[in-house]
């Protein structure tokens, strides 16, 4: 099967800045995680392929079209939930609801209200007055109830309490398996992505560090505990980045299968990474490019 | 387009009522206050051209062009469907502007007087003069740039205040541009209606507002949002 979104050297140069050669695309019904540091061009990548601001060089291929010039019929088809959901603030929400429905063709006025009933979400209230977990979830019904077959969600969780959050991730992950949509999700709360993402895309200094599924990164990368054996030359290829205290090393490796093999029989200890060790040692540790 | 017009009449209804009525208000006093047609015209113009130029850049302060990129329409159409609103909202100046001398019992401006001269025609040019120059400039720069436009124009006219005060006796070019400026407005004021002037002023109307649609098109289409 094709994939829903499909990325190709994309370029975007602001100066300061530049997302260089992006490569990555999502299978349909799976949900890729976007993740890197602050400031590693996720947000960047995402108002690319929204086309909310114009690329340099590369492609963008939404459902098999361009994201540009058939852009009309690749944002039919897309749901976005942001950070800052941008609603007019003294509006009501089904009056803010009204007005972006207009615009679907789509639009399925039965699964705005279930998801409403749900969300438990105020109609009538003015949206300036929804709390930022309400105003996630009334995203997320809108961009829901088009009937999107992508959902694209930038920083959805971000400055929501962790019961709220988890909550949101299970609708948002209950949605998706009932109705089979796939799903861009960015964040830097990487341990949301351990739960849902099928796939994860590594961004960092607007490159892509990696792409491949999720499995794949724990099958690949490891964190090992250990004495100072681990700094040796013939391990140094291999550690991505490594923390030295009086207890011991504690280091991030990759290629881990190639790893275990090299410390057979020694008394070093192996855990699965998780996410939020996965970005902390390979933005501090001593191996960037 | 209907949805367009229905999400900008949601969004601004509030606005558009206080605003319009204060307009009225004002007009209403104005010409109580003034029986001049040029006055009373200039000042028309002035209130219909700026009201929806004033709402389009509401869109911007409230952080609402994202939304409206994200939703499926085409950069062209949410321009044309921005014009569309700028014409109706002009429109609803302009019937505002002309009403009110007919219904207000304090007018010192006789109803009779106001399709005796090129007044209404003057008043019409003025408007799509301002609105067609200002709104591809509000598409470019937002909310704020409209600001940093307003303050800009305020000082450079304190600049050329001071210049024609230090030139008063010598040739002042300041003056020269003013006085040209006010001639060609009593000109355009003071010309009998004619087909052929008619015809004449909605092409020049035509014109402005197609480049001014064309220009704001092609800046919309390659804006980062």
């Amino acid at each position: 099967m094709a994939p829903l979104l499909e990325i190709t050297g994309l370029q975007k140069d602001f100066g300061g800045f530049r997302l260089a050669d992006v490569t990555f695309s999502v299978e349909p019904g799976t949900i890729m995680g976007l993740i890197g540091p602050n400031g590693a061009g996720k947000t960047t990548i995402i108002k690319l392929i929204l086309d909310l601001i114009g690329r340099d060089d590369g492609e963008i291929r939404v459902f098999g079209m361009d994201n540009r010039s058939q852009g009309v019929r690749v944002r039919e088809r897309i749901g976005f939930v942001f950070e800052e959901p941008a609603f007019y603030r003294y509006l009501r929400v089904e009056r803010m609801k009204s007005i972006i429905a207009g615009h679907y063709r789509n639009w399925d006025e039965g699964c705005f209200q279930r998801l409403c009933r749900e969300f438990e979400l105020p109609l009538k209230r003015m949206v300036g007055r929804l709390s930022r977990g309400m105003k996630a979830k009334f995203a997320l019904a809108l961009a829901l109830s088009h009937r999107a077959d992508l959902l694209i969600l930038d920083e959805p969780t971000a400055g929501l309490d962790p019961v709220f959050r988890r909550e949101f991730l299970e609708r948002l992950l209950a949605v998706i398996q009932d109705e089979g949509k796939s799903v861009l999700f960015s964040t830097h709360i990487t341990s949301d992505l351990e739960r849902i993402a099928d796939s994860i895309t590594y961004i960092r200094q607007g490159k892509v560090l990696f792409s491949t599924p999720k499995d794949q990164i724990f099958e690949d990368w490891a964190i090992v505990k250990g004495g100072e054996e681990l700094l040796t030359q013939v391990l140094r290829p291999y550690l991505r980045g490594f923390r030295q205290s009086p207890l011991g090393v504690k280091a991030l490796v990759s290629d881990a299968g190639t790893v275990r093999k090299l410390l057979r029989g020694s008394e070093i200890c192996f855990e699965r990474v998780t996410f939020d060790e996965l970005v902390y040692f390979l933005e501090t540790g001593d191996d960037h490019d | 387009m209907i949805d367009w017009l229905r999400k900008e009449f949601l969004f601004h209804r509030k606005v558009f009522y206080i605003n319009y009525g204060m307009m009225i208000v004002y007009l209403i006093w104005f010409s109580s206050y003034s029986g001049s047609l040029n006055a009373y015209f200039s000042v028309a113009a002035l209130m219909s051209g700026i009201m929806p130029v004033t709402f389009q850049a509401r869109e911007d302060r409230f952080r609402l062009t994202a939304l409206t990129a994200l939703l499926p329409l085409s950069r062209d159409g949410v321009i044309r469907a921005k014009y569309a609103t700028l014409w109706l909202l002009m429109g609803v100046g302009i019937l505002f502007s002309l009403v009110v001398p007919f219904v207000s019992p304090l007018a010192k401006i006789s109803p009779a007087s106001l399709f005796s001269s090129g007044h209404p025609i003057a008043f019409l040019l003025l408007l799509n003069i301002a609105t067609s120059f200002l709104f591809p400039f509000i598409i470019r720069f937002g909310w704020m740039g409209t600001m940093v436009f307003m303050v800009v124009i305020q000082l450079a006219g304190a600049v050329l205040f001071l210049i024609s005060v230090l030139l008063r006796g010598q040739a002042n070019p300041f003056r020269s541009v003013m006085r040209a400026m006010m001639g060609s407005i009593r000109y355009l004021m003071g010309h009998p209606i004619t087909v052929s002037w008619v015809l004449l002023a909605a092409v020049a109307v035509f014109l402005l507002q197609y480049l001014s649609l064309k220009t704001s098109q092609f800046i919309y289409r390659r804006k980062d949002l």
